[in-house]
């Protein structure tokens, strides 16, 4: 038996391969590595969409940890794949932590993707990479919300006082790089920082979605700022700025209405949302 | 002195890199700038967070492959560049600027034919160059090291902010020039940073900047395009 010192008790990930059985989306091949587990999708009543939580059964990423997850979403597929609770980040020791992702999506699947909102520790270093490989007419909306550490400790509150993150996300259709999110944050960041990079806010975000999304977004709430970016391959970038829990909701209310859209017309509803079936967590309140 | 390095930097080229704040115009009117210091502020972090991370490591990467005649992978970066630059102001600024700096450099004796093996790769390529990339190519066939080339094109960017803050404040060409030798080891640092750089490490996360570009684009009266 490995100790949970060696390196190779450190690695953990999932590979999970959605298929579709009729109308409904199930999972086809699966394979898990503790501590990274999943959910069999849920099929909720009324809902276009299945919804598949990845779990990490420790307290985090540790000093160390490695995850690699894979999705793969065959033709037609719908789903919303998202991590069962926050990515935290815990100091760095000795190296680093690191979340990856390999995510392929066939023509006419609409995939959701919203890991869990990663919450640097002080001192942690974190390396997330992404890559995602897109078919012709395939759909996709990836999701980052970035929080500035254990934010709600009172004086105990550590922000920005991580000592490097990574983001390292690139996708590709039919080979060709369409949109790359690619940074180097070194901390602690000092006020200077903290408003050129989030603009005095607690929480930044950064959402992915293919092709051009609704002309009119209802206007974001009051603190909250939101800019929509059309990008070359003619897909769009959403960046928000403003306080964790407004951007959490607009982040996934924006997501999810897109999603709707494609699988329901545009006066469908949002995916899930509405539906009364999903536990609060830090992605939907 | 490299006449060819000063030609490709001099702010009177006619690419319209007069008509570029690069987002500053927006921080104005969020009174986040507002007069010397808080230009000089503004510029220190732009350069150290967003232009050097990005566009210094195309620029150094770009004139390491002109260098190396490495024509498909320069084709690549610039590719890169597309992707990786968000706001479509920005993204724009950079193109127009980029293909007005090709044309220009294929009308001159220096230049033209150097170039001529690097833009057959983008004979049925739509995007355009970008003005970091072209930067670099023609700083290498300029005779440039990797270090002055960037060097010149960051001391041509934060001089290109500076000005649009002395005409969008305004501040006197004095203080301009003041805070243009108060940067000069902040520019400096983007060149031992990035200069040796993999191309794949390029990319600036700036979620605030970014949103600050685009909120330019809809100021109700605006000097600048971008």
């Amino acid at each position: 038996m490995l100790s949970a010192n060696h390196p190779a008790a450190r690695v953990g990930g999932a590979r999970v391969e959605l298929e579709l059985a009729g109308e409904e989306t199930r999972l086809g091949a699966g394979y898990q590595q503790v501590p990274v587990r999943f959910l069999p999708p849920f099929a909720l009543p009324n809902e276009p969409a299945c919804l598949l939580y990845l779990i990490n059964l420790t307290a985090g990423l540790l000093d160390g940890d490695g995850h690699l997850i894979e999705v793969l979403a065959r033709e037609g597929t719908r789903a919303l794949v998202t991590g069962q609770s926050a990515t935290r980040v815990h100091p760095a020791v000795k190296g680093f932590s690191t979340q990856q992702w390999d995510v392929e999506v066939e023509s006419d699947a609409c995939l959701v993707v919203l890991p869990g909102p990663v919450i640097p520790y002080k001192e942690s270093r974190y390396y997330q990479r992404g890559r995602v490989r897109l078919a012709p007419r395939a759909r996709m909306i990836w999701g980052d919300i970035w929080l500035p550490g254990r934010y709600e400790r009172a004086e105990l509150s550590e922000l920005f006082q991580f000592e490097r993150i990574v983001q390292d996300f690139e996708v590709h259709r039919e080979g060709r790089l369409v949109y790359r999110d690619r940074f180097v944050w070194n901390g602690p960041w000092t006020s200077e920082e903290i408003e050129w990079h989030f603009g005095r806010q607690l929480a930044a975000a950064s959402l992915f979605v293919t092709g051009a999304i609704a002309e009119s977004l209802p206007a974001p709430p009051p603190g909250l700022v939101r800019s929509v970016f059309p990008l070359e391959s003619g897909d769009t970038c959403l960046r928000w700025c403003g306080e964790p829990s407004a951007v959490t909701t607009d982040l996934v209310q924006v997501a999810l209405s897109q999603a709707g859209q494609w699988t329901g017309g545009s006066n469908a509803p949002p995916w899930l949302v509405a539906s009364g079936n999903l536990a609060p967590n830090h992605w939907f309140f | 002195m490299n006449l060819r390095l000063l030609q490709i930097a001099d702010s009177a080229l006619p690419i319209s890199g007069y008509t570029h704040s690069w987002g500053l115009e927006a921080a104005i009117a969020r009174r986040r700038v507002h007069d010397a210091e808080t230009l000089e502020r503004w510029t220190r972090l732009w350069l150290r967070n967003s232009l050097g991370p990005l566009e210094g490591v195309l620029v150094a990467s770009s004139c390491r492959y002109a260098q190396e005649k490495r024509h498909d992978d320069l084709y690549e970066l610039n590719r890169q560049a597309a992707a990786a630059i968000v706001p479509p102001s920005i993204r724009r600024a950079s193109r127009e600027m980029g293909d007005q700096l090709m044309a220009l450099a294929s009308t001159w004796s220096w230049s033209s034919h150097a170039l001529l093996p690097f833009q057959a790769p983008f004979i049925n390529e739509s995007t355009g160059w970008h003005h970091s990339v072209v930067f670099g190519l023609l700083g290498a066939i300029a005779g440039g090291t990797i270090e002055d080339v960037l060097l010149t094109y960051t001391h041509q960017a934060a001089l290109g902010m500076v000005s649009a803050g002395v005409r969008a404040i305004p501040v006197g060409h004095t203080h301009g020039q003041q805070i243009l030798a108060y940067l000069q080891d902040d520019i400096s640092a983007v060149v031992a940073l990035h200069g040796n750089s993999d191309p794949a490490t390029s990319g600036a996360g700036c979620p605030f900047y970014e949103v600050m570009c685009d909120e330019q684009t809809q100021l109700y009266a605006r000097m600048f395009r971008s």
